[in-house]
């Protein structure tokens, strides 16, 4: 099972974990860094496999044009029932110290603009 | 009415404060004016990627003159580049994104990053087919997520690094098709 796409979003030694199981050609992609290390990437896997290497962020101005067709397809997905978007939270504008604390903990919060005071 | 500022630079918990605003214009051409309902919070920084404010959705309230792309009472995200968080917001028509009824407004308010920029992964890289195989990690994420469910509305096979066995059930429940734990003797 060839695979051409490794996603990475931890970076560390987990980056070199993913490029140990991509195939030759493959494009490995790092779009976060959950771990706060550089990436590692084995020589051998680079060279040896001549990976691609790629950041990527959406706001990328090559990409700025595909985002409403994109955005449609993911909507597709969420309508369909087959993905859905947890949340962890919800706070109040008043409350922006406290939901600001809270995501810096983790968690999905949001911003509840329909019930002020 | 109200929104929320940076008032200094710094830890956003002691600088983000909500402040009394002015209310937006009536919309000019090709603009809309849309009542908030939800806002994500994406502070992960230095983490992710992040904007703060950058994404939301909410009720048209209003249109200018000339927009037919969205219409008073629909559910819309607001595009990326007009801040979020307040009360009620002027954003160009054209960049409104109208989402189905069958959506609610907190799901609505999450659509605009993590989903596509999901999409934009599993298809700006590589032209993929189905039953290809692609391996991602962190699948307990929110794009992580995005990404299993379109991949596999796309018939893509999943692989899903994980460091931790414990984790190997509840990955596998996100619909992954291999999760491998973390070690030198994956491949």
């Amino acid at each position: 099972m060839p695979i051409s796409l490794g996603l990475d979003a931890v970076g560390g030694p987990a980056t070199a974990t993913m490029a140990s199981v991509l195939s030759p050609g493959a494009h490995l992609v790092i779009y976060a860094w959950l771990s706060g290390l550089p990436i590692h990437v084995p020589q051998g896997d680079l060279i040896g496999k001549r990976l691609e290497i790629h950041g990527f962020w959406m706001y990328y101005e090559e990409y700025l044009p595909k985002i409403r067709a994109a955005l449609t397809e993911a909507t597709k997905v969420v309508a369909s029932g087959k993905l859905t978007l947890p949340i962890t939270t919800t706070y109040k504008m008043s409350q922006i110290k406290e939901a600001i604390e809270h995501s810096q903990r983790g968690g999905k919060v949001l911003l509840d603009f329909n019930h002020q005071n | 009415m109200k929104a929320i500022h940076l008032t200094a630079y710094g830890n956003p918990a002691q600088s983000l404060m909500m402040v009394e605003v002015s209310e937006p214009n009536a919309p000019s051409a090709s603009e809309a004016l849309v009542r908030m309902e939800y806002a994500p919070i994406v502070y992960s920084e230095p983490k992710l990627p992040s904007v703060i404010g950058g994404e939301g959705a909410g009720i048209v309230e209003a249109i200018g003159p000339g927009v037919t792309s969205v219409k008073v009472g629909d559910r819309v995200t607001i595009p990326f580049g007009t801040f979020t968080w307040s009360e009620k917001v002027l954003a160009p028509a054209q960049g409104l994104f109208v989402v189905p009824p069958s959506i609610d407004a907190r799901t609505a308010s999450m659509l605009n990053i993590n989903p596509t920029t999901a999409v934009l992964l599993l298809s700006e890289f590589v032209k993929l087919k189905p039953k290809d195989w692609i391996v991602l990690n962190a699948a307990n994420s929110q794009v992580a997520r995005c990404l299993i469910a379109i991949a596999k509305s796309r018939d893509l096979n999943v692989v899903s690094i994980v460091r931790r066995p414990e984790l190997i059930l509840e990955i596998e429940k996100l619909g992954v098709d291999f999760v491998g734990v973390e070690s030198p003797e994956i491949s």
